[in-house]
C-alpha cells in the first residue's frame, strides 16, 4: 500500500513538475528535486510517528492523489463574498489563482497581495528573498530544536505546490481590511490533490488580518495546504482558516508562524470538513516579548475525523501564549486534541495557557485530548486544562422546563459551549462571518443528534 | 363547581425502583395559593420534579390534570408554553448562555407554542427592564450568563424574575425559601404576590413556615411519607411550625 501511494506521489511529481509554477528557474527546479527526495525520505505519513498517532493517516493513503487537473471537470459554483464589509479577496479554484473571480481591490503603499504563481513567474528573486533559505523551504523550519523530522507532507507540498496567496507587508503599513482567501476545490471524481501554499511576511510594526477559507471538494479530493508566517518585531496578525462547507476526503492544514520580538499572532482554527482534517498549528516565539494565541473548534458529525495538533515554542524570554479549543463531535465522528507547549532555556517570565474541552452529542462519538508541557527553564507560568463530557442533561431540562424545544436546548448549549472561542476575534466582520459558519454547522451536528 | 386549575390524583411515582410517591391527592383551583409542606424525605421534591416533566421518575399510577390536559403525557416544554412554571430548587448553572438572551428565548419559544407573535428586542428589554426594577434586581442580571457565579440567593431571584417575565398559569416552587437570608425572602415574597391576581394558581412548596409569613397560602397540605396527610388552611402551617413534623414522621 506504501509503496503504492509512493509511487503514485512519483509518477504525479514527474508528470507535472515540469508545469509547476517557477518551472525552469533553476532555484526553484532544486528546491522542488530535493522536498521530493525529502519526502521520499520521510515516507508518507504513520501513526508511529508520535505526532501523527491520532492522523488520518488511513484516509490519507487509501487513494493515490494525484495533483488536480487545473479546472477540472467538475467545478463548484465560486461563492459569493464571506465577509460582508470591505476586503481584499484572492479565490484560488482547483489549486490555480483566479483571476476572475478575485477582487484584490486598493492595498496600500508598502502592502503586495499577490499569488505564489504569479510571484515566481514576474518577480522570481522577490519570491527567493521571503523563502529565505531556499533550502529551508518551511519543512526544516518547523521547529526550532528538535523532533522536526519527518514533515513529509511539508516536503511533498513544497515539491508540488501549485499555487497559493502571497502577502507582503513593508515596515509599518497596516491594512484596514481584512484579506480574503477563498480555496475552492471542485467536485472531482478521480482522486485530486491540491498542494497549496500562502505565504505572510509582515514587516517591523505592520498590520493585517488575513482569512484563509476552504470550499467544495468531494470524497476524492485532498487538500494539503502550507501557510507559512514570519512577523517582523512588533508586528501584529489576525489570521483564520476556516471550512466553509468543506467536504473533502481529506484535508490537511499547517500553520507556521515565526513571531519575532513583540510580534502578536492572533489565529483562530473552524475545522468542520465533512471528511478528515488534520490541522497544525505550530508558533515560534523568537523574540522577547512574543504573543501568540491559538484558538480553534473541531466541529464533526457523521464518520468526520478531525486530528488538532499545537505546538507552541517559547524561545524568548516575556512571551505569552493562548490557546482555547473546543471540539464538537456527533455521530461516528473522532476528535484528537494533541497541544505542546514548550518553554525552552531561557525563555524566562512566559505565561502559557492551553484549555481544551470536547462535547461528545452522541454515544458512538469519541475525543481525546493530550495536552503537553515541557518546561525548561524556571520562572514561569504555565497552565493547561482538558475535559470531555456530554451535553448537561440538568442544563437540557431546565432549558426545556422553560419552553425550549429540546433541539433548540441542544443547540443553545452547543453556542453556549463554543462561542467564547469565536468571541475572541478582533475583526468584527470576520467574527461575523465565523459565528455564521460555526452556527451552521452546529445546527448540521444538532439535527443529525436529536 | 368548576374543574380545578391542577388536579393530581392518587399520584404513585418511582425512583430506581423505589416509590417514593404514595397515592397523592390534591387539587388547586384557579387563583389559589396551595402550600405543600413536609419533612425531608417526604417526596416533595419528587412531587415538583414530576410536575415539572424531568426523566428518572417512573409515574406507575394516578393522573395529573391541568386546564383538563393530561399533564404527565406533556413534554416539558409543552407544559411551559401551556403556563406552568417550576421555580427550581437548584436552578443550573448555564455559562455562556445571557440572561437575556435565555429568558426571551425562552419567552419567544413560548409564545410561538401558542401561537402569538414573537416579542421584539425593544419591547423585551423594557419589560425585563420594569420587573427587574420592582423586583429590586440589578439590570446587571440580564447581561450575566444564566446562574453562572450566582450565590444562592441571586438563583432564587432569577427564578422568580424568569417567573415573572414568563406570566406563567401555574406556578410552582420548590423550596424556594431554602438558604435565603431575609431580604432576598422579602422579595422573593414579593414577587409571588405579585403573581395572585386570582387567576393563577401558586403551589409553595417549603420544608418551612418563613416564606408563609409574607405569601399566606389558601390551603396547606402537609406531605408524609408520600401522601397527604393532613389539609388545612394558614391556622395548620403555624401549628406545624409550633409542633414540628413529627406527629407526621413514621415511628
Amino acid at each position: 500500500m506504501t509503496e503504492n501511494w509512493l509511487a503514485g506521489q512519483r509518477a504525479a511529481f514527474a508528470a507535472c513538475r515540469g508545469a509547476l509554477p517557477g518551472a525552469g528557474t533553476p532555484w526553484v527546479d532544486a528546491l522542488r528535486a530535493q522536498a521530493f527526495r525529502q519526502f521520499e525520505e520521510d515516507g508518507p505519513p504513520s501513526p508511529k510517528v508520535e505526532e501523527w498517532r491520532s492522523g488520518p493517516t488511513a484516509a490519507l493513503t487509501r487513494q493515490v492523489f494525484a495533483p488536480a487537473v487545473p479546472a477540472g471537470p467538475h467545478p463548484a459554483p465560486v461563492p459569493a463574498p464571506y465577509l460582508a464589509g470591505p476586503r481584499h479577496r484572492l479565490v484560488f479554484v482547483d489549486g490555480r489563482y483566479s483571476a476572475e473571480h478575485s477582487d484584490p481591490g486598493e492595498l496600500p503603499a508598502g502592502a503586495r497581495l499577490t499569488s505564489l504563481g504569479a510571484l515566481l513567474a514576474e518577480d522570481p528573486s522577490a519570491a527567493r528573498e521571503l523563502v529565505g533559505d531556499p533550502e529551508a523551504f518551511a519543512e526544516e523550519r518547523l521547529s526550532l530544536v528538535t523532533d522536526r523530522r519527518p514533515q513529509a507532507l511539508v516536503a511533498l507540498n513544497t515539491a508540488l505546490v501549485s499555487d497559493g496567496a502571497v502577502l507582503i507587508v513593508d515596515n509599518g503599513v497596516a491594512l484596514a481590511h481584512p484579506v480574503e482567501v477563498v480555496y475552492l476545490a471542485g467536485a472531482a471524481t478521480v482522486p485530486s490533490a491540491h498542494h497549496l501554499r500562502t505565504l505572510i511576511a509582515l514587516g517591523a510594526g505592520a498590520r493585517a488580518s488575513m482569512v484563509e477559507v476552504h470550499a467544495g471538494g468531494s470524497g476524492s479530493v485532498w487538500t494539503n495546504h502550507v501557510t507559512e508566517i514570519a512577523l517582523d518585531a512588533s508586528a501584529r496578525l489576525e489570521h483564520v482558516r476556516a471550512d466553509a462547507g468543506t467536504r473533502s476526503a481529506v484535508r490537511v492544514d499547517v500553520a507556521h508562524a515565526r513571531l519575532q520580538a513583540g510580534t502578536a499572532y492572533a489565529g483562530f482554527v473552524m475545522a468542520g470538513n465533512t471528511g478528515a482534517v488534520r490541522t497544525e498549528t505550530r508558533l515560534v516565539l523568537e523574540g522577547a516579548g512574543a504573543d501568540g494565541e491559538i484558538n480553534g473548534l473541531c466541529l464533526a458529525g457523521g464518520s468526520g475525523h478531525i486530528d488538532a495538533l499545537t505546538r507552541l515554542d517559547h524561545c524568548a524570554r516575556e512571551g505569552t501564549s493562548r490557546q482555547l479549543w473546543r471540539g464538537v463531535f456527533g455521530d461516528q465522528a473522532r476528535g484528537a486534541f494533541q497541544g505542546r507547549i514548550r518553554v525552552l532555556a531561557g525563555a524566562s517570565g512566559t505565561n502559557a495557557a492551553l484549555d481544551n474541552r470536547n462535547l461528545l452529542l452522541g454515544t458512538g462519538a469519541r475525543a481525546e485530548s493530550k495536552p503537553e508541557l515541557e518546561i525548561l527553564t524556571d520562572d514561569v507560568a504555565c497552565s493547561h486544562a482538558s475535559a470531555t463530557g456530554q451535553l448537561d442533561e440538568d442544563a437540557l431540562f431546565y432549558l426545556r422546563s422553560r419552553g425550549l424545544s429540546e433541539q433548540t436546548a441542544r443547540a443553545v448549549l452547543m453556542a453556549a459551549f463554543t462561542g467564547s472561542v469565536a468571541d475572541r476575534i478582533a475583526d468584527g466582520d470576520v467574527r461575523a462571518f465565523v459565528r455564521h459558519l460555526v452556527d451552521d454547522r452546529l445546527n448540521a451536528l444538532g439535527s443529525a443528534a436529536s | 363547581m368548576s374543574e380545578p386549575l391542577l388536579r393530581i390524583r392518587n399520584l404513585r411515582a418511582s425512583v430506581d425502583g423505589q416509590e417514593v410517591l404514595k397515592g397523592i391527592d390534591l387539587a388547586v383551583a384557579a387563583g389559589e395559593v396551595a402550600a405543600i409542606m413536609g419533612p425531608n424525605g417526604s417526596g416533595k421534591s419528587t412531587l415538583s420534579n414530576v410536575l415539572a416533566g424531568r426523566d428518572g421518575y417512573e409515574v406507575t399510577d394516578g393522573e395529573v390534570r391541568y386546564d383538563g390536559r393530561d399533564l404527565l403525557d406533556m413534554e416539558p416544554e409543552e407544559r411551559a408554553a401551556a403556563g406552568v412554571f417550576m421555580a427550581f430548587q437548584y436552578p443550573v448553572e448555564i455559562p455562556g448562555v445571557v440572561n437575556a438572551t435565555f429568558t426571551r428565548t425562552a419567552l419567544n419559544a413560548q409564545r410561538q407554542a401558542r401561537g402569538e407573535s414573537p416579542i421584539d428586542a425593544i419591547d423585551f428589554l423594557k419589560r425585563a427592564r420594569e420587573t427587574l426594577g420592582r423586583l429590586e434586581m440589578d439590570e446587571a442580571f440580564l447581561r450575566r450568563d444564566v446562574n453562572a457565579g450566582f450565590s444562592g440567593g441571586e438563583k432564587k431571584r432569577n427564578e422568580i424574575f424568569q417567573m415573572a417575565m414568563l406570566e406563567p398559569r401555574l406556578a410552582i416552587l420548590d423550596e424556594t425559601d431554602s438558604g435565603l437570608d431575609i431580604d432576598a425572602l422579602r422579595i422573593v415574597a414579593m414577587g409571588v404576590n405579585a403573581m395572585r391576581d386570582g387567576r393563577r394558581a401558586l403551589v409553595v412548596i417549603t420544608h418551612y413556615q418563613r416564606l408563609l409569613e409574607y405569601v399566606v397560602p389558601d390551603s396547606v397540605h402537609v406531605l408524609a411519607d408520600g401522601r397527604i396527610a393532613r389539609s388545612g388552611d394558614r391556622e395548620l402551617a403555624l401549628e406545624l411550625e409550633r409542633a414540628g413534623y413529627a406527629a407526621f414522621q413514621p415511628a
